[in-house]
């Protein structure tokens, strides 16, 4: 019999994989859902583009190494939703199909599947066409609802739109990302069926509010523009790429915060979030490293 | 204002093997995070001290005498014998971390980034202060880059890595994916 | 498939199978031109800075004759630039400090101590076999990523257009991988098929 080593959280068995998941996709229902009442049409279009590459690419992937296809697990499908949804409503159909082949073939494949990747694939795909095809993820459309305001998204126009407007999403953005209350439903559904924990996002979430308003931004404002409470939800809360303990998490939390306030004021990028994230990811191995828990029943030596 | 932002580019935007391209044979070595570290803080040492020696040798005696083309040997003998002088300063103060480099300090010297960081200065003419801050950002930013993939390659250790891609192809396929996510960095220097 | 020729090209390939020289393999190839030529320099101060070592003998310490062979190596290095500036400047300022920088390739030091315990005919075909392979898989690379950057080839157009981001550092070592695990998936299958065989 083989033995398979893993880091914990020990999560393989496809049953476990895939009822974790299914409250996942739960969760996203309903910023999918204000997607497409959002932006209509286009919305539903890519988000399901992006899927269906995903669980493709994942399948053949699985076929092409000779190992079980375990689309079932539905991880695939989670990442290819929260792809789709990081995308503008008026980015190509095909930049969904590089970006969902991207995440889970170079991202996840070729580091051997799920629980073995470092970054967040859907987020390291983002990232991947957004430096690619800058314009096609920066070209934003106008929400079809009734007093919808078309132009700049709130990152580049701050004061053009109210807190309500930021906070139901009637603004032009990502299609997931916009309807923040449709976010919060999600974070309750994952908090209630236990998850994910509250680490994570109130500590990106608290972190970003205070570096952004230190940083000479209206702090509720920032962290309603953007994607900064969906990726603190969905994204960063990600098993596999966060750290372990509660202290690294809330670690992971503060440092993603600055980076987005420091990216947002000083880098190129007027998103912040997907960068900040991803080298959050990278320093996950560090953070686990120095905020290791004790384990039960181990007592520090006593010093001589 | 301007030298803060050298610094920042140094370390980050410009990150000598994410970004210039340099040290990454190095970066990539199998190691332990704790053994990356003093590593990283060798070569910075190293690539510090080179700089600083390399930009007098260029100013003082090179460029004046036009004899800029010996720059590369010059360069190369100084990044030598400040490796050597090193690993015996080293063994006298902290045996136990030589021991960790094992005693690699030639190679130290070989690194591509050391010698890259001193052709740098002096093709871009830099002054002393610019010089000194890049050699000792740059090496800042070679310490952060062998560490963080030390950490990752740490986190790959149980992965199931296809057999053609272990090693060096899965390591520069992880240095890829770093340097996307350090293009977040881009525009702040 | 013993001789050390075909070794350096395919088994033994310095670029996709044992990782030396990536530094200029991801800095260079955004052109397929550039991966070439700096391929032929790389080529050209191994074959001279072996040659020169073995004929200068063999040095006490370990240390003491890598040192020798850096210096040997940079010297040529030096030469190399030079020429380079001179006759091909646009060259020249494509592959900037990589020209220099082959003296200190990973390539060209792992020769050292191979280059003195042999005799000068025996390390030059040694290191012919490795310049050449190296010399083959940087144009192989450049020629992948420029056609997935710039959708052409040596300059002339074949797609429409490419991908920019692979002409980036990132691409560059996201290209390099993926090629090294291929490459090393079809000689590692080769290998397989001639061990069953033998």
């Amino acid at each position: 019999m083989k033995l398979h080593l893993t880091p914990a959280p020990h999560v393989h068995s496809p049953q476990t994989t895939r009822a974790l998941m299914g409250n996942v996709l739960l969760a996203l229902a309903p910023c999918a859902v204000a997607g497409v009442v959002i932006f209509g049409a286009p919305a539903l279009v890519l988000m399901a583009v992006s899927v269906l590459s995903a669980v493709a690419g994942e399948a053949c992937w699985q076929r092409l190494t000779g190992q079980k296809v375990r689309v079932n697990d539905l991880s695939a499908a989670v990442t290819g939703l929260i792809l789709g949804m990081n995308l503008s409503p008026r980015a190509p159909w095909w930049l969904a199909v590089v970006g969902g082949l991207f995440a889970v073939v170079l991202v996840k494949g070729l580091f051997g599947g799920l629980g073995d990747n470092f970054l967040n694939p859907a987020l390291a795909a983002r990232a991947f066409l957004l430096v690619s095809w800058p314009r096609y993820l920066t070209t934003w459309a106008a929400p079809l609802a009734a007093d919808a305001v078309s132009g700049a998204t709130p990152l580049a126009n701050p004061s053009g739109y109210t807190l309500g407007q930021l906070f139901l999403g009637n603004i032009p953005g990502s299609i997931g990302e916009v309807c923040k209350a449709a976010v919060l439903v999600g974070f309750v559904i994952l908090l209630c069926t236990k998850t994910i924990t509250w680490h994570i996002p109130v500590s990106l979430t608290l972190s970003t509010l205070v570096f952004c308003g230190l940083l000479g931004y209206n702090p509720i404002a920032a962290v309603l523009s953007g994607g900064v409470l969906f990726a603190s939800v969905f994204m960063a809360t990600d098993y596999v790429t966060c750290p372990m303990s509660t202290k690294g998490q809330l670690v992971y939390g503060v440092g993603a915060g600055l980076l987005i306030a420091l990216i947002r004021k000083f880098g190129l990028y007027p998103e912040g979030v997907t960068f900040a994230i991803l080298l959050m990811n990278v320093a996950t191995p560090l953070i686990d490293r120095y905020t290791k828990r004790r384990v039960y029943g181990y007592e520090k030596e006593a010093k001589a | 204002m301007n030298i803060l932002l050298f610094m920042i580019g140094c370390v980050f935007t410009h990150n000598i093997v994410f970004d210039r391209l340099l040290g990454v044979g190095d970066a990539g070595k199998d190691r332990r995070v704790e053994v990356a570290a003093v590593y990283g803080l060798a070569v910075c040492a190293v690539m510090t001290l080179t700089a600083v020696c390399a930009w007098a040798a260029d100013s003082l005696l090179l460029t004046p005498m036009k004899l800029d083309f010996l720059r590369v040997p010059a360069f190369t003998l100084i990044a030598i014998l400040i490796s050597l002088l090193g690993q015996v300063c080293l063994g006298k103060v902290k045996p136990a971390w030589l021991e960790q480099l094992e005693g690699c300090a030639l190679p130290v010297a070989a690194n591509v980034a050391v010698l890259g960081v001193a052709l740098m200065n002096a093709e871009a003419g830099y002054s002393f202060a610019y010089a000194l801050l890049n050699g000792l950002c740059s090496g800042a930013g070679f310490l952060l880059a062998v560490v963080l993939m030390a950490g990752v390659r740490e986190k790959l250790e149980f992965s199931r890595i296809p057999a053609p891609f272990k090693g060096m192809p899965i390591t520069l396929i992880s240095a890829g994916l770093i340097a996307l996510a350090f293009i977040g960095f881009k525009g702040m220097a | 498939m013993d001789n050390r020729f075909v070794k350096g090209l395919l088994r033994d390939n310095p670029l996709l199978c044992l990782a030396l020289g990536v530094c200029p393999a991801l800095a260079v190839t955004t052109y397929a031109v550039n991966g070439l030529a700096l391929g032929v320099i790389t080529c050209c101060v191994l074959v001279c800075a072996t040659l020169v070592s073995c004929l200068l003998g063999k040095v006490s310490s370990e240390k003491g004759q890598l040192a020798l062979y850096m210096m040997v190596s940079a010297a040529f290095a030096a030469v190399a630039d030079l020429i380079v500036k001179a006759n091909f400047p646009e060259l020249s300022a494509a592959l900037g400090i990589f020209v220099p920088l082959t003296a200190v390739s990973s390539l060209v030091l792992s020769r050292a101590a191979f280059a003195v315990d042999n005799t000068p005919g025996e390390a030059v075909a040694d290191v012919l076999g490795m310049g050449i392979g190296y010399l083959c898989a940087m144009t192989v690379v450049g020629v992948v990523r420029e056609l997935l950057a710039h959708g052409s080839v040596f300059g002339a157009a074949i797609l429409p257009g490419g991908i920019p981001s692979i002409a980036l550092p990132a691409g560059g070592f996201l290209v390099l991988g993926v090629l090294m695990g291929v490459f090393k998936a079809i000689v590692g299958k080769k290998d397989e098929e001639e061990d069953a065989q033998a």
